[in-house]
């Protein structure tokens, strides 16, 4: 899939894989990989910077923790991040069904 | 598994982060983790080690479009441009005319020199080089370099104001506050390490030397010629600074706006 139409969904996209267990930057790039069934196979050059935008925006939070005698930075969702989730859901439920519509003939 | 390939991918990367020390840190470390996961899952679907590598380097960027993601991912625009890599070109020209002014105004007296066209030209010249510095690293450097910023031209204005007018008073003013702009400035610079050190430390050097010779002249016995050659010396040393300077600006690649990778909503 065209990475082009990804934009502008990525911070959705992230928050959901992050909703339900924190993880760092490689599991939640698989993450997305797996549940897209590899249609979402983004440069891992992209996803980092959107993570650390996600946190200075409040709605990611992340620390360090210990891992095979490395440091790895592990991101979970805030309070404020759920509720950025829920609406940017809600936006893309309504895009999409505008979409189907649209496509399929619209409303009879 | 090698960590010379990584830290060789990391260490491009690192120069083009204009962020604080801490940050740049932290992204080092996470490419790097990354990037030994990466490579163990490469091998471990039959990858041989070098094409894991090659192909995990490949997948997470070009490091100077992968710098700008992160600036911008921090709210960070100062990055290498045409604008700053042609003000380090400034620089060095400037540096070159302050010394070929010095040169010529040896046989004439130190007290001439701002009164030749190399000099003027010079500092014209390192008044666009300072401008590409404060933007190569306005996001890095805080509020202490961008006051010092600010106090560096207001005390240059004030001084070209007070020159037609022999106010000299008001031109030791200017210069008092352009000193305190130039320290501050270098501050700022050596924290945020994005510019060369030794030249940022050779600025306030010259500075003291070039001061000491100018009071020595006139308060002390000390013979003319030696309070002429401190002032050389200093200047000398601002200009090598400059030129040092220059040179690395000059040598950075401007990030390419066409290269911005996906980081939006």
């Amino acid at each position: 899939m065209k990475s082009t139409l990804i934009k502008g969904h990525l911070d959705l996209l992230l928050l959901a894989v992050v909703e339900n267990r924190p993880a760092h930057g490689y599991a939640i790039i698989e993450e997305l990989r797996r549940r897209s069934a590899e249609a979402f196979d983004l440069p891992e050059g992209t996803v980092y910077p959107a993570l650390h935008r996600l946190e200075t925006t409040g709605l990611l939070a992340s620390k360090w923790e210990k891992a095979g005698g490395r440091r790895r930075r592990v991101y979970e969702i805030t309070r404020s991040g759920r509720s950025a989730l829920q609406r940017q859901r809600r936006e893309w439920s309504g895009f999409a069904d505008a979409i189907r519509g649209v496509l399929e003939g619209g409303a009879a | 598994m090698s960590d010379g390939v990584i830290g060789d991918y990391v260490s491009k990367i690192e120069p083009d982060l204009p962020l604080g020390r801490r940050m740049r840190t932290r992204i080092k470390e996470e490419i790097t983790d990354y990037l030994h996961e990466a490579i163990d899952a490469g091998i471990a679907e039959g990858l041989s080690a070098a094409d894991a590598k090659q192909h995990a380097i490949e997948r997470f960027g070009r490091p100077h479009v992968v710098a700008r993601a992160f600036a911008e991912s921090r709210g960070v625009k100062a990055m290498a441009t045409t604008f700053t890599r042609w003000a380090g070109l400034m620089s060095i020209v400037g540096a070159v005319l302050i010394a070929a002014s010095l040169g010529s105004q040896f046989v004439l007296g130190f007290h001439q020199i701002w009164a030749d066209g190399l000099g003027g030209g010079g500092v014209l010249a390192l008044l666009i080089a300072v401008t590409g510095m404060h933007f190569r690293q306005r996001g890095t450097y805080g509020g202490l370099g961008r006051i010092g910023f600010r106090l560096l031209f207001l005390g240059f204005g004030l001084m070209g104001v007070a020159l037609p007018f022999w106010n000299g008073l008001l031109f030791f003013s200017g210069e008092l506050i352009l000193v305190a702009g130039l320290i501050s400035v270098g501050i700022a610079s050596w924290r945020a390490a994005i510019l060369p050190r030794v030249p940022l430390a050779l600025i306030p050097l010259g500075i003291a030397v070039l001061f000491l010779g100018g009071s020595f002249d006139e308060n002390t016995a000390i013979a003319g010629q030696a309070a002429d050659l401190l002032a050389y010396l200093g200047i000398v040393s601002i200009a090598v600074a400059f030129g040092w300077i220059g040179i690395a600006l000059w040598s950075e690649t401007p990030t390419d706006p066409s290269e911005s990778p996906i980081v939006a909503t």
